[in-house]
């Protein structure tokens, strides 16, 4: 009977969270902000090199910004697997406080211990921070050349200097499947997918 | 699947009502995994809709066809906040055989030119996404001492700005 209870131990939790969701704010207004506080997150492993070098070329391209004290990048330490481990905490609480004070975030990748790694069994960060602060939906756009018909029978296509783009919405939530909970993660996503091909077309020249 | 997935579509039609303007349909995984690369019909397609596990897989198979998944950058979205990462894992092998200095940032910048475009700061988005398509054309990213290093990347791009 124990596995029930864990059952529904889950399910009042996402029941819980769904509640959240709704009296969730919907989007940040960032042009509203005084200071737009950007979280730098290291991770492990290539982590702390791929990432620095991220806040080198932003330091530079922001200098005006941040020199006006518009965009702060604030490094924030701790969620490396050293310091997971030690806390046994798939996200340290006082990492998660510091997280929870920026506006967004760029992360570098963090490890999840495997089967064969000789660690503790730890959640995987990702997973954790999606929940605790509702990303509900991964996008990751990607730009292919495109090949169009040339009409020429030996060579039906040709590469040309013309990408076509697409992005992939993924919902972050995997659990549970019942149609009940599911609901309002799914909606939210749906209709953010919406406002943003509405900003994309107005930021961005889409491709002709 | 069609309770769980069917739920997801009917959805996904739900919402689509509200927009005419843009075209719907829908395709099982597997089809659409076989679609993304059968050349030239794929490029009528702009956005995928997935769920979780769907997503995952067919991710990296759109990000492979751009050139790997080191190329690709990726948002976790949602209302309060979101958060932009590299969608390659840590890579604990180079680190072990020394080969850390050579770790290619590709992905993470690609993360980080969507934050600028998230935040409102379209013009600087531009701007580092051709600073960074061009160092992927004329640099030589290969993890290791046959090519270019981290630092040759972080500074070809920032001269490039």
């Amino acid at each position: 009977m124990e596995y029930i209870k864990a059952f529904e131990t889950i399910v009042k939790e996402q029941l819980e969270r769904v509640e959240r969701m709704k009296t969730a704010p919907q989007s940040t207004d960032y042009k509203s902000l005084d200071k737009i506080i950007v979280g730098i997150i290291d991770g492990d492993g290539i982590g702390p090199i791929i990432t620095q070098s991220c806040k080198k070329i932003l330091e530079h391209l922001l200098a005006d910004e941040i020199a006006a004290g518009k965009i702060e990048l604030r490094d924030i330490e701790g969620l490396t697997i050293e310091n997971r481990i030690e806390k046994m905490e798939t996200v340290p609480a006082d990492v998660l406080a510091a997280v929870k004070e920026c506006h967004v975030l760029l992360k570098g990748p963090t490890m999840t211990p495997g089967k064969g790694d000789n660690m503790p069994n730890l959640e995987s960060a990702n997973v954790k921070l999606r929940k605790e602060l509702d990303l509900f939906a991964n996008v990751r756009p990607v730009s292919i050349p495109e090949k169009i018909s040339t009409g020429h029978s030996s060579e039906k296509t040709q590469k040309v200097n013309m990408h076509w783009e697409a992005r992939v919405w993924t919902s972050t939530t995997t659990f549970p499947w019942t149609s009940k909970l599911q609901l309002p993660s799914e909606q939210l996503v749906l209709q953010e997918l919406h406002l943003n091909l509405r900003k994309q077309t107005e930021t961005r020249e889409l491709p002709s | 699947m069609k309770k769980t997935d069917g739920k997801f579509l009917s959805l996904c039609y739900d919402v689509a009502k509200d927009y005419p303007e843009i075209e719907v349909d829908d395709y099982y995984v597997d089809i659409t995994a076989a679609n993304l690369i059968k050349e030239p019909s794929n490029s009528k397609f702009n956005v995928f809709i997935l769920p979780n596990l769907y997503g995952d897989i067919i991710t990296d198979e759109a990000a492979q066809m751009q050139g790997g998944v080191g190329t690709a950058g990726s948002v976790n979205q949602g209302g309060r906040y979101s958060m932009f990462e590299a969608i390659h894992g840590s890579a604990p092998r180079m680190i072990t055989e020394g080969r850390g200095q050579y770790a290619n940032p590709s992905s993470i910048v690609r993360a980080a030119e969507m934050m600028l475009r998230h935040i409102g700061y379209a013009s600087q988005a531009d701007a580092l996404g051709k600073a960074l398509d061009g160092a992927l054309n004329d640099l030589n990213m290969t993890s290791n001492d046959k090519g270019n290093s981290t630092d040759d990347f972080t500074k070809y791009v920032i001269e490039h700005l």
